[in-house]
């Protein structure tokens, strides 16, 4: 009853149009084409030839919504899951077309936005499933998945031994790789020397929850477990390429007698994570009972890793994954929305023994992914009245830094990535520790990019600073600024410029300027300027016709600046 | 959650773009003043300051010093005549002397001040509950909204609430503001609907932010760009115009605030003889010091000249400290001194600073603003010497950490020098008989110095009124 009541407010998915307002764009014909829309959309939906998109089907649904659903076939989980409040209320989410696909899965997997030519190259002739399969075989796709690991671990070398912290990189690398199971990661990933080497005492068992269980960790909790870590310590340690190195470290003296209640815990049965000293009595700093991690047995490690193999247990931990990727993906709490959701995706990690490629695969060949954000919804300010965010596709707000290296390879000058391991790269005697940042001239890293992208919440610090998406009027201050920067710099064969987009400096006819304006919007967004913001375009051409200090070749540079930083291009 | 009294649509045409001139909007809610909050000065133009201490301070060492040494391992000192709060020893007690060369008095130390500070002794974020609130992330709820659930940022809430911006008729009026990016301190921004205060890091970023023209762009192209925007915000379900608006919103602030942005008194640290409201960047150089925190506390108070109604400054402390600047679970008797000298040098500078602009209302901004502070926790889980092993200190929620003793200031608070509820010297559990002031009722009070009412969102919260009338 709810469900059929909740039916008749919805909205409708917009048919999306993506024709020019005289069918002359170039993008017209490839570039916003759809397949069709409802459940079988799923394998077909993308770059099709198909004519346009129906719009949302909110047709009757007969009968209850799980009878609805039992004659309907998936091939996706999530699908099947989500069907009662979706198909079975009578919504059919169209498709997204081939060029919002491209650039969800382009950002989302490869963390940049496609040019048209890289539209062309890799995304034109595929279907959305075949993206996924081609973006989640590249390494890119790996490294934007350790990027954000790197945020939940607050990975920083100013802090951690940066050789620590290139290990458990590599190590989230192999899980979504599909080499290593969440499971087996959660157990040595919580005592890895890369974790333990950044926080101390209660706040290991906070930010491990944090990790692995999705939630803060209760003060109980956090005393209570603490004794599971105690025996970890860190030592300084000479690195020529890190002066402020340490190395982590057991102390075996931390529970010894009296003391061994220290290394028990007794919250997740009866544990202890103890480590005899091997000389008795033996007090000394550094000495025989302080044992370097590295010189650790195969025996003792599987002591230690007692509270990665625990945390694993928790009903919570597969949970806790799988609200994040539908987080990551969809952009908004799809787990507490849609339970069945979650569920379907636990399971599945059980029966795949925490797989998590097999996780992401189902969220992004799902209609939940794949469907497109252009929605029809009748206004109201109460938000009570909305439509549920699973009704239409995901739209999410760029990463500062992927935005700004879209940015800068429109701009024709690409950058290289921030090191998510490091945001602030140390040195020793011998010179900087390895990293992948450009390098400048006198040989320190080039952060030029880092600290723009620092100014939106991009590549954070991650002792003052922590990942955010800043929207607002100092991010649209801040992103006019870099703009104007980027704009200025771009030369004629820059691709925001893509075919130099001023034919003649001096002719400002209508045709020209639209032209110019059509030209910049495709390159970034591969389509033109769509037929629903012509009238806004029109307003400002003719006022930079009769705006005397307004030329062809400012018109263009100013083009640029405002598709840069346009809702279109941020959000996708 | 309660909704929201005001018109969000009629908010989005008046206050967006920060032009406060249209007419009357609705306003349907009648506020509930409780008796108690009568007392309140309540003004328009009123100011809010806040400082918020990332990490959860250990604030008792330093305004309820009279309690043992297991608490407040610093000790205590006097304070000037007035006083009945512990004012801590770990704070410098002789006057800040870099004003002097610039021919101005020397910024008196905390000790000479401590008469025009209340201390609010027992704020605790859930008052009645069994037991304090002792991880990050639900006390950030609590700072960050004044839910334990977390929910829109305070001063979003004033952004939406507050007349200047709802009302219009203050001409061009700087919306509220948050500097910082701590993890407890950009919460206090998390947009209510599509409305988001100004999000600054720091005095210095901003500078980055602002660049040499303030985002000038022509008309025709403010023209285009909107016509580009207006269908991306009209193609979308209304949760995705929500979001998209901000980024809309944004650009007309912008466009509104060019000429603010223009004004080199907004680079506090860049442009020495920028000046405003009677004080150069030189001379607040001078009065706040130049730490992190002093800077940012300059560009705070150009924002509050510009008209702001509120700005809250993420103070990170000791920056060396593992999960945030006061977060001091290990090594704190060598980081927190410091943390706190810096803090009460800042404290000293605003109120030398405030009582020397003048205020468009008639007197100076110490008289039409108050200045308070937040954070996490306090800290517990200490031995007699004051530290646990680490020799830091931790947050289990017990009494230490439960029960915070916050500082409110400013020309607003008429019983400065006062400590209001009480804490057991040896254990910190509640005296008896001693009221307990939750957080919400603390932003409450805030609130109501701005004139904004708070029970349709903070139902049944009468706001603290004691460091009045």
């Amino acid at each position: 009853m709810q469900r059929a009541a909740h039916r008749v407010s919805i909205g409708v998915v917009l048919a999306l149009c993506a024709c020019h307002r005289d069918d002359s764009g170039h993008a017209g014909d490839d570039g916003a084409d759809s397949g069709t829309g409802g459940t079988e959309a799923s394998a077909t939906a993308g770059t099709g030839d198909t004519a346009a998109t129906e719009g949302a089907d909110s047709g009757d649904a007969t009968g209850d919504p799980v009878d609805v659903c039992s004659t309907i076939e998936f091939d996706n989980v999530i699908d099947q899951a989500a069907c009662p409040d979706i198909q079975g209320i009578g919504v059919n989410p169209p498709p997204a077309d081939g060029v919002e696909i491209c650039r969800r899965l382009y950002i989302d997997l490869l963390g940049e936005s496609p040019t048209d030519v890289e539209y062309e190259q890799h995304c034109k002739y595929h279907t959305a499933d075949e993206l996924v399969d081609d973006f989640m075989a590249r390494p890119e796709y790996i490294r934007t998945s350790q990027r954000m690991w790197a945020d939940l671990f607050q990975m920083n070398s100013a802090v951690t031994h940066y050789a620590y912290i290139a290990e458990l990189d590599a190590m989230v690398g192999q899980v979504y790789a599909g080499t290593m199971t969440l499971g087996q990661f959660a157990g040595i990933a919580a005592t890895h020397p890369g974790f333990l080497g950044r926080w101390d005492g209660n706040d290991l068992v906070a930010f491990s929850f944090r990790a692995f269980l999705g939630r803060e960790a209760t003060p109980a909790e956090r005393l209570a477990l603490e004794p599971l870590w105690h025996l970890w310590e860190e030592r300084p340690v000479a690195d020529p390429y890190q002066s402020n190195a340490k190395n982590v470290v057991v102390d075996t003296l931390n529970c010894v007698a009296p003391n061994e209640a220290d290394c028990h815990s007794d919250f997740w049965g009866d544990e202890t994570v103890l480590i005899a000293p091997p000389a008795p009595g033996d007090q000394s700093d550094p000495g025989p009972n302080i044992l370097d991690q590295s010189t650790l047995t195969d025996q003792q490690w599987g002591t230690l890793r007692k509270p990665g193999v625990l945390i694993a247990q928790q009903a919570a931990f597969y949970e806790s994954y799988v609200d994040r990727a539908l987080m990551r993906y969809l952009g908004y709490d799809a787990g507490a929305a849609l339970p069945l959701v979650r569920q379907a995706l636990v399971d599945l990690m059980t029966q795949t023994d925490g797989n998590v490629r097999a996780v992401d695969y189902q969220i992004l060949t799902s209609i939940l992914y794949q469907s497109t954000n252009r929605y029809d919804e009748t206004e109201t300010p109460d938000d009570e009245d909305w439509d549920p965010p699973y009704l239409s596709g995901p739209l999410k707000q760029m990463d500062a830094e992927d935005w700004l290296r879209s940015a800068y390879k429109l701009a024709g000058a690409p950058k290289l990535a921030c090191d998510h391991r490091y945001p602030e790269v140390q040195s020793g005697a011998m010179g900087f520790h390895p990293h992948t940042y450009a390098t400048m001239p006198n040989g320190s890293p080039d952060y030029e990019l880092r600290d723009k992208a620092q100014l939106l919440g991009g590549c954070p610090d991650r002792v003052a600073q922590f990942r955010e998406s800043r929207t607002g009027l100092i991010a649209a201050l801040t992103q006019a600024t870099l703009t104007a920067e980027l704009c200025a710099m771009a030369g004629a064969s820059a691709p925001i410029y893509p075919f130099a987009v001023v034919d003649d400096p001096n002719d400002k006819s209508e045709e020209a300027l639209w032209e110019a304006v059509d030209q910049v919007y495709s390159a970034a967004l591969i389509r033109p300027v769509m037929d629903g913001a012509t009238d806004g375009v029109d307003e400002g051409i003719t006022l930079c016709r009769d705006d005397l200090e307004c030329t062809p070749t400012e018109f263009a540079v100013q083009a640029c600046r405002l598709v840069l930083k346009s809702a279109d291009f941020i959000y996708y | 959650m309660p909704k929201l009294s005001t018109n969000r649509r009629n908010f989005l045409k008046l206050g967006l773009g920060g032009i406060a001139t249209a007419a009357v909007a609705p306003h349907l809610w009648i506020p509930r003043i409780s008796r108690a909050g009568m007392d309140i000065p309540r003004s328009r133009h009123n100011h809010m300051l806040l400082f918020n201490l990332d990490g959860g301070a250990r604030t008792v060492p330093m305004f309820n010093g009279d309690v043992d040494a297991m608490w407040n391992p610093y000790g205590t000192q006097s304070g000037s005549p007035g006083t009945e709060w512990g004012v801590g020893a770990v704070f410098d007690n002789m006057p800040y002397q870099d004003t002097v060369a610039m021919g101005m008095a020397a910024v008196p130390p905390i000790t000479a001040i401590s008469h025009e500070i209340a201390v609010l002794a027992t704020i605790d974020h859930t008052p009645g509950a069994s037991s304090g609130v002792g991880d990050h992330q639900t006390a950030r709820n609590w700072i960050g909204s004044g839910f334990g659930e977390g929910g829109p940022g305070i001063i979003s809430r004033i952004y939406s609430g507050h007349k200047n911006y709802t009302e219009g008729g203050g001409g061009l009026v700087f919306p509220p503001a948050v500097i910082g990016t701590g993890q407890a301190t950009t919460p206090l921004g998390i947009p209510h609907g599509s409305i988001t205060p100004v999000m600054v890091p720091s005095h210095a970023e901003f500078v980055a932010q602002n660049g040499d023209d303030a985002g000038g762009q022509p008309a025709w192209a403010r023209a285009l760009e909107a016509g580009l925007d207006g269908y991306a915000v009209s193609s979308r379900s209304n949760r995705h115009k929500q979001v998209i608006s901000r980024l809309a919103n944004g650009k007309a602030n912008v466009e509104a605030f060019r000429n603010v942005f223009l004004d080199p008194a907004l680079k506090v640290e860049a442009e020495p003889t920028g000046s405003a409201n009677g004080l150069t960047n030189a001379q607040l150089a001078a009065i706040l010091g130049t730490s992190q925190l002093g800077r940012d506390t300059a560009l705070a108070l150009r924002f509050l000249g510009y008209g702001s109604a509120a700005v809250c400054i993420g103070d990170a402390g000791n920056a060396a400290a593992s999960v945030g600047g006061w977060d001091t679970h290990s090594g704190e008797m060598t980081a927190y001194p410091d943390s706190a000298k810096n803090l009460a040098r800042v404290l000293c500078g605003v109120n030398y600073a405030l009582k020397l602009m003048p205020h468009p209302e008639g007197g100076t901004y110490w008289d039409h603003t108050i200045i308070g502070c937040v954070t996490e926790f306090g800290r517990d889980n200490v031995m007699d010497n004051g530290y646990n092993s680490g020799g830091g200190s931790d947050h289990t929620g017990g009494p230490g950490s439960r029960y915070q003793a916050y500082f409110v200031t400013g020309g607003l608070v008429t019983k400065g020098g006062k400590i209001f509820g009480r804490t057991d010297p040896s254990t910190m559990d509640l005296m008896p008989g001693e009221p307990v002031f939750g957080t919400t009722a603390l932003y409450a009070m805030l609130f109501a110095a701005l004139d904004i009412e708070t029970e349709s969102f903070w139902p049944g919260i009468a706001p603290v009124d004691v460091v009045f009338g």
